[in-house]
């Protein structure tokens, strides 16, 4: 009888545990995390550190992470592969909320969730417009822009042209490209942005190493600033099409010209340039936490909450790279670089 | 699939020129890497690696010891924090791991095997072709839930002696034996990579996946990518049998052993009504997973604790029938490419080949032909579990960054590593043979024989599931 017992309760024991983990599991809420790169490539690096800030403190949620390196490979096959793969974790996750980080992440996987009932998207790093994935008129859509920072930009090169011997009132900017598909939508809000009295020369697009080269050597000694966001689509030549190191494009073109290079993207300066004014990552992730986080303890709706652009931007500063070329900033510069460890000196 | 040989073992590998190699490469690699500007940690895990291959090619010691001893190392000299040397420890490969081998050692324990057994050869037709079936099917069942090659060869050891010693017929016997060996032998290999369960390999190559990719491969995903090649295989291997033997025929048995054996049974035990429920609930709990959302490794662990708290898993059957071995072994190699990886040496071997890479990527039906070349020659000469750990270790990390899935890798890798042609090969033939060889004769030369056109067959199965791992996004 007592073994009879024992058994019966231990069994009651045992359905109760699973029982209740099975429901547990089963209800608690489900955020995906969705990068469009990996997770070493430093923008997505520090967008990470920024989502970590606020999915860290969340109690007892289900939180997955999925990279769809779009970055290293993005022939079409890849990026086929890469939607396909990412789609069905989606579906498998059945996240509540899906925080989908820049463009490809949207184009890919994103967008075809959108208006699901039991799907909430926020977004995050989309370059220009939301309307091309059905975002404008979702209703489970909320998320942050990543707009570059272009009067900080405007304002910084201005800042060093006033510390030259012989400044310029009008000093000539270049913009230089590879064919990152989230710098090519860009790229027209750049060329339209009003830059004057910085008189801006254009965007040249180089899709190898070599074109990059023609363009830094040709068109760079007419400016004398060059600014950059990306080059990681840069592939050696027309017959070799692999993708050229960044940290080698940035000590070419210093090496190789007079112009100082102004990044747009703060690891622009971890490549190599002498100075950047990016948008903050930190902030699109934690922003785009957040408002996964207002919607799952309100319960509310995605498109209840107003689509933001970004508001900060980090500074980052090689102050070998600008001694090189006999630049010099205010010493606010150098402090909030330093404040935000983005101040290298070597 | 051992990792510790089961004959006495002695003090120490009575092979001095081995020894000499493990004392003198490692520091030789070591300073010659210092020399050329090498960066003192990458020297050093280089040297790591150098002591492991050796070990491991020449068998010096047990597979596990040197994996421990090169995460001991990683440890000693402070190459990763102790989050990531021992990061094994938590990872999703070592709790299933765990988990399915008790589970499995319950079921080889459980007299369900038996019982199982008899209904099988009370109830089949007395032919050759059904015995084959039977014989294959019963190695072929028990993959997903007996994780060990030698756990399924104890069950299905058994039943080919019953079958072969119940022919009358001796003409019968003689014939029919080499085709019932070989459907025993390959029932319980020949597929096994087909289910993430199924042999610890397939546990190792899983836990070398990156998170993203354990979690995409998770068991019904690891079962549906590898389904078209695996029913290629199934067909295949009867039509090719049919062929090669030429013997499917009508044999006589002695069933009324059988029949008396299957009244004298008692009631399932409570033993065998608690591993029934153990493998229900964790089918059903795979099956299920997109409604509750618990992870494999979770629902596996969740059937060892309920099978433990129940006292079916006993403490005894705890300590002694868990390969405790092979899960230090499988810990040891995740720490240890958790390490490769932090210390940034998986990207530079990826940015070192390539051209394997582009291989990989662009000549995809020419990398098949050549891994699976290079996979064969080696097994020649290198033991079953250090092959597949050494390839694993240096295609996942490239097969990442090539774009393509590591798991696809991982299973070529995985096919053709378990092929055998000679017993010292693999550790489960010899096993699987001495447990028939009273009962059971054969002729080795057609055993050979048929493996070798089985490599075709799992060649062009490969092949053949090309476009459909293309439309799925494996590759």
């Amino acid at each position: 009888m007592k073994q009879y017992l024992s058994r019966i309760l231990c069994l009651i024991f045992l359905l109760a545990m699973l029982v209740t983990a099975v429901i547990f599991n089963a209800t608690k809420p489900r955020v995906m995390i969705l990068q469009s790169y990996s997770p070493d490539y430093p923008w997505t690096r520090d967008i990470d550190v920024g989502l970590h800030r606020v999915v860290d403190d969340w109690p007892n949620y289900s939180v997955t992470w999925h990279y769809m390196d779009t970055k290293r490979n993005s022939d079409v096959q890849w990026l086929n592969r890469a939607g396909l793969i990412a789609r069905r974790a989606i579906n498998r996750n059945d996240p509540h909320v899906l925080i989908a980080v820049d463009d490809l992440a949207q184009e890919l996987a994103a967008k075809y969730f959108v208006n699901d009932p039991d799907m909430q998207i926020v977004f995050a790093g989309i370059n220009a417009s939301a309307e091309p994935y059905g975002y404008n008129e979702a209703e489970n859509v909320t998320g942050i822009f990543e707009r570059k920072q272009l009067n900080a930009v405007k304002e910084t090169i201005l800042a060093l042209e006033s510390r030259k011997d012989d400044p310029s009132e009008n000093p000539r900017v270049l913009y230089v490209l590879d064919t990152s598909p989230s710098l090519l939508k860009e790229r027209v809000l750049i060329d339209n942005f009003s830059w004057q009295p910085i008189h801006y020369l254009g965007s040249s697009v180089a899709k190898t190493f070599v074109d990059w080269r023609e363009i830094v050597k040709q068109e760079g000694d007419a400016a004398d600033y060059i600014i950059v966001a990306n080059y990681r689509k840069l592939s050696q030549s027309e017959a070799d099409p692999s993708f050229v190191v960044p940290q080698e494009v940035m000590d070419w073109t210093a090496d190789n010209t007079d112009v100082p290079v102004v990044g747009m993207n703060s690891f622009n300066v971890e490549d190599g340039a002498a100075l950047s004014i990016g948008v903050s990552p930190f902030e699109q992730g934690e922003v785009a936490a957040k408002m996964a986080e207002l919607i799952l303890k309100k319960g509310i709706k995605a498109n209840k909450i107003p689509m933001v652009e970004n508001k900060q931007y980090v500074v980052a500063i090689r102050e070998s790279a600008l001694e090189l070329k006999n630049m010099e900033l205010p010493a606010i510069y150098e402090a909030f670089g330093r404040a935000t460890e983005n101040y290298f000196e070597e | 699939m051992k990792t510790a040989a089961t004959a006495p073992r002695k003090i120490v590998a009575e092979k001095p020129v081995v020894w000499g190699a493990v004392v003198v490469v490692p520091f030789t690699l070591f300073f010659y890497l210092s020399h050329l500007g090498v960066p003192r940690e990458t020297a050093i895990f280089l040297a790591i690696v150098s002591f492991t291959l050796i070990s491991w090619i020449f068998s010096l010691m047990a597979d596990f010891i040197p994996a421990l001893v090169a995460l001991l190392l990683v440890l000693l000299f402070g190459l990763a924090p102790k989050e990531i040397a021992l990061a094994g420890f938590s990872s999703d490969g070592f709790l299933i791991a765990f988990s399915v081998m008790g589970l499995g050692a319950i079921i080889s324990s459980s007299g369900l095997t038996n019982r199982y057994t008899l209904w099988l050869l009370k109830s089949i037709p007395a032919n050759t072709f059904s015995y084959q079936v039977a014989v294959f099917f019963t190695g072929f069942l028990l993959n997903p839930v007996v994780p060990t090659i030698t756990g399924r060869a104890v069950i299905v050891g058994p039943i080919l002696n019953n079958v072969v010693s119940s022919l009358e017929d001796q003409e019968d016997k003689k014939k029919s034996s080499t085709l019932l060996y070989l459907s025993g032998l390959d029932g319980i290999n020949f597929l096994s990579p087909v289910f993430l369960t199924a042999a610890p390999a397939n546990l190792m190559v899983f836990a070398l996946f990156p998170p993203q990719e354990q979690y995409s491969y998770n068991f019904l995903f690891w079962f549906y990518a590898a389904s078209v090649a695996g029913l290629i295989m199934l067909l295949s291997y009867f039509v090719v049998s049919l062929f090669f033997f030429r013997s499917f025929k009508k044999v006589s048995i002695k069933q009324e052993d059988v029949v008396r054996q299957w009244q004298a049974l008692d009631k399932l035990s409570w033993q065998e009504w608690s591993t029934l429920a153990g493998i229900i609930l964790l089918a059903a709990g795979i099956m299920t997973t997109s409604l509750h959302k618990i992870p494999l490794s979770v629902i596996s662990l969740s059937i060892i604790c309920s099978l433990l708290v129940l006292n079916v898993l006993t403490r005894d059957d705890f300590i002694k029938k868990i390969d405790w071995a092979f899960l230090f072994l499988l810990t040891s190699m995740i720490g240890f490419m958790g390490t490769m990886s932090y210390m940034g040496l998986d990207r530079v071997l990826i940015d070192e080949f390539g051209w394997l890479k582009d291989s990989m990527r662009n000549d995809f039906s020419i990398f098949v032909l050549t891994l699976t070349g290079a996979v064969l020659v080696v097994r020649f000469f290198i033991p079953l579990n250090s092959a597949i750990l050494i390839f694993a270790a240096a295609l996942i990390p490239l097969a990442s960054g090539a774009g393509i899935s590591p798991w696809v890798v991982g299973f070529i890798i995985l096919i053709m590593s378990e092929t055998a042609f000679f017993g010292y090969q693999s550790p489960y033939i010899l096993f699987f043979r001495n447990l028939v060889k009273d009962d059971v004769t054969y002729s080795e030369v057609q055993v050979q024989l048929f493996h070798g056109i089985l490599v075709l067959v799992k060649l062009g199965a490969i092949y053949a599931s090309i476009p459909f791992w293309r439309a799925i996004g494996v590759l």
